[in-house]
């Protein structure tokens, strides 16, 4: 991994990656270097989303949820579309099956603007859907 | 839900087709072996179930889930509501009862043909969902004229209700 300390670079530009397809939901595989608290580790890390910049916005969600990393301790190494069949991660794998179809057993009723939000129910409300 | 018992001399039709097109299942390992349960959860996250948004600018539109990005979100589209395909949460969803038939992935034209095709319009139409959803919005855009027809109306009914009942009691 190339090294360089910010007071020793200079950014000379900075430009957002346009996605080609952003209506196609595809798998993204990324490589990551992060620091933990005892020491750095690489990852491989699998999200299904439309965007690259989306799949690597999640990554950093995900690390910080998950492992405390700040994204000033992450390096993104390698950021690449996967084909459904080399698919690595089972919780990705679950979601590549064909004609996949599950409930939502909870459902929350919530209003459909701020304006309208109830304080108080006058009865229990059902979560069934 | 009651349970459907069929009794043994009764032909197992495929279980779809029989009982009105409420999906039921089969339980192989239940001891009374013809007993057609059916399933919980009838409304369910697949490609072509037919949603509503229900939260957003674009709240109270029908779309149809396109495909399913993963179990939190659905690529959704409703050409013919002007919903564009976007990524919404099933947070902001309410799945509906109606389903297009459509394959995964279709694109905008095949998707509105489907629609099309099946009148969804009109099925969603016929559903108590939309009427109520339509007599909610007639109350809220009733004239005063209208509201002293409506009054008129009730009264009217309430008359030949209350006569046709007496008539019982005498």
């Amino acid at each position: 991994l190339k090294k360089v300390k910010k007071v020793n670079g200079e950014i000379v530009g900075i430009n957002e990656i346009h996605e080609k397809k952003p209506l196609q939901i595809k798998n993204f595989g990324i490589w990551i270097r992060y620091d933990s608290r005892s020491g750095t580790h690489n990852m491989y890390k699998e999200y299904r989303e439309l965007t690259r910049n989306a799949a690597v916005e999640a990554c950093y969600s995900d690390m910080a949820s998950r492992h405390r990393a700040r994204s000033r301790s992450i390096q993104i190494i390698r950021v690449a579309e996967v084909a459904n069949a080399d698919v690595r991660r089972p919780y990705i794998k679950q979601i590549l099956v064909p004609g996949i179809k599950f409930p939502l057993p909870h459902r929350v009723i919530r209003s459909a603007d701020k304006a309208h939000r109830a304080l108080f129910m006058g009865s229990r409300p059902s979560t069934f859907y | 839900m009651n349970n459907k018992e069929l009794s043994p001399e009764t032909k197992i039709f495929s279980p779809s087709s029989t009982l009105q097109g409420i999906q039921h299942h089969f339980l192989y390992n239940d001891r009374s072996f013809l007993t057609l349960r059916p399933l919980t959860f009838q409304r369910v996250v697949e490609v072509g179930r037919v949603v509503m948004v229900n939260y957003g600018p674009d709240a109270g539109k029908l779309a149809v889930i396109v495909d399913i990005i993963d179990h939190n979100r659905a690529l959704v589209e409703g050409p013919t509501t002007g919903i564009a395909r976007g990524a919404y949460a099933f947070r902001r969803l309410t799945l509906t009862p109606l389903v297009v038939k459509v394959p995964r992935n279709a694109g905008q034209a095949v998707l509105k043909a489907a629609i099309e095709k099946q009148d969804l319009a009109g099925s969603w139409a016929k559903t108590s969902w939309a009427k109520k959803i339509a007599s909610r919005a007639q109350r809220a855009a009733n004239s005063d004229f209208d509201r002293f027809k409506l009054q008129k109306y009730k009264k009217l009914r309430r008359e030949i209700v209350n006569k046709a009942v007496k008539a019982t009691k005498a």
